[in-house]
């Protein structure tokens, strides 16, 4: 018997079907492990001047160089939360987009930290809601 | 012994190894949960400049997500696959709100499968140059006629036009406003040159015959639809994607002092409007996850 560890087959499906997408989890596939939310999983807030940009640092001391998602508003208030760096819908309003990773600059993660860089087009200060999602497993 | 709880390590590693990696799955260690996940087909029309699908979540907050686009080549693309200032013209797109996650493709200039432009030449019989179009009638002189030239038309030969419209832009116009009556052909030759008088050029056998109110105030435009004179010059065996097009419009009896006149450059460019080409499918997946954000 060489086949050791654990697995939960969804409802209605075999415990012993070879389909992986029958299990809700097994052992045998690696899970993607949540190593860090905001703090109480709470929604942060970032203030962003006008015409400017501000990043935003947040240790998790994993040591090596993570996976992570990042959700946020483009508009303030809006409700309207964009995975990474996105441009707005129609229907939404372009004021403060989070920015991709440019010469070194932007989004992006190291082995202590990750940098949510926001850039605010707009005349006035804008607050933007985001949450983030530091995995336990390599991001590179 | 105060840590309790499950924990299986992947094969070959130490289940008393510290290092995160080194572990399938851990109660130390929450995973995203699994809500739902949907494909919906998103079907876009010559001319249409954004078309969206939402996924109703019933989960009344806002949760996490993953969102796909299957594209025309059969390639799955993580939404975003564009950001902003990377200088695409058009785009997917996604977001979660407290009811729903949006997928949708848009467009930023443009709309899919049209042509759109403004002129590179304009002529003239008031003045015989190409410093402005301009017809209509002004005693003493009489009628006038002009014409209007587009560039880089990007459409192939012989493709099926859904619709043409040139639109005339009028800066100026005469003191009559009641009814232009004009007529409108295309210029018939496979890539119509710059203009130096164009007016003797061969026509379309399409021609429209119409008239446009003079009431509203300037700057405005008014609409030719030129559909048939467009396929005409499409269909010709010379035709290639990139030439360009023309279209030659005289007076057709207007009253004294009425007249529209487009000036380069002016507060309303004239534009031509084509739409062509079949509809395409795009494949929109979402994971969504009991994870919430607010």
């Amino acid at each position: 018997m060489g086949d050791w560890g654990i697995k939960i087959s969804l409802p209605g499906k075999s415990i012993s079907s070879t389909e992986p997408r029958d299990y809700v989890f097994s052992s045998k596939y690696s899970a993607v492990k949540v190593a860090q939310e905001p703090p109480s999983k709470a929604i942060q807030t970032v203030a962003v001047s006008a015409s400017s940009s501000s990043t935003v640092t947040v240790a998790h001391n994993l040591g090596f160089i993570p996976l992570f998602m990042v959700f946020s508003e483009q508009s303030q208030g809006s409700g309207k939360f964009y995975s990474g760096p996105a441009i707005n819908a129609p229907d939404d309003t372009e004021e403060v987009y989070l920015a991709p990773l440019i010469g070194g600059v932007g989004t992006y993660a190291d082995t202590t930290n990750i940098y949510l860089k926001f850039t605010n087009i707009t005349g006035s200060s804008r607050n933007i809601r985001y949450y983030y999602f530091i995995f336990a497993d390599d991001g590179v | 012994m105060t840590d309790y709880g499950i924990k299986v390590s992947k094969t070959g590693k130490d289940i008393s190894s510290t290092d995160p990696r080194d572990i399938s799955m851990s109660s130390k260690y929450s995973m995203l949960k699994h809500h739902s996940d949907t494909s919906v087909d998103v079907t876009y029309h010559p001319g249409d400049t954004d078309q969206h699908t939402d996924i109703t979540h019933n989960l009344g907050y806002t949760p996490a997500f993953i969102a796909y686009v299957k594209d025309v080549n059969g390639n799955f693309r993580f939404i975003p696959s564009a950001y902003q200032g990377s200088g695409v013209t058009n785009y997917p797109y996604a977001y979660s709100d407290s009811t729903k996650v949006r997928c949708g493709y848009a467009f930023l200039t443009g709309a899919y499968s049209q042509y759109e432009n403004t002129p590179s030449d304009w002529w003239n019989t008031f003045d015989n140059d190409n410093s402005h179009f301009s017809v209509g009638r002004q005693n003493p002189t009489g009628t006038f006629n002009g014409a209007l030239r587009f560039v880089d038309v990007t459409i192939s030969q012989g493709e099926t036009i859904t619709t043409a419209t040139l639109y005339v832009g009028v800066e100026t116009k005469g003191t009559d406003t009641t009814s232009l009556q004009f007529k409108c052909w295309g210029i018939n030759e496979d890539n119509t040159a710059s203009f130096g008088n164009p007016m003797g050029r061969s026509k379309t056998v399409a021609v429209i015959t119409t008239s446009t109110s003079m009431s509203i105030a300037t700057p405005f435009q008014f609409g030719i639809d030129v559909t048939s004179q467009v396929q005409e010059i499409l269909n010709r065996g010379g035709w290639a994607s990139g030439n360009a097009m023309g279209f030659i419009i005289e007076d057709n009896g207007s009253p004294n002092d009425c007249w529209a006149r487009d000036d380069p450059g002016g507060s309303v460019d004239s534009e031509l409007v084509i739409t062509y080409g079949s509809n395409v499918t795009l494949t929109f997946r979402c994971i969504v996850f009991k994870d919430k954000l607010l």
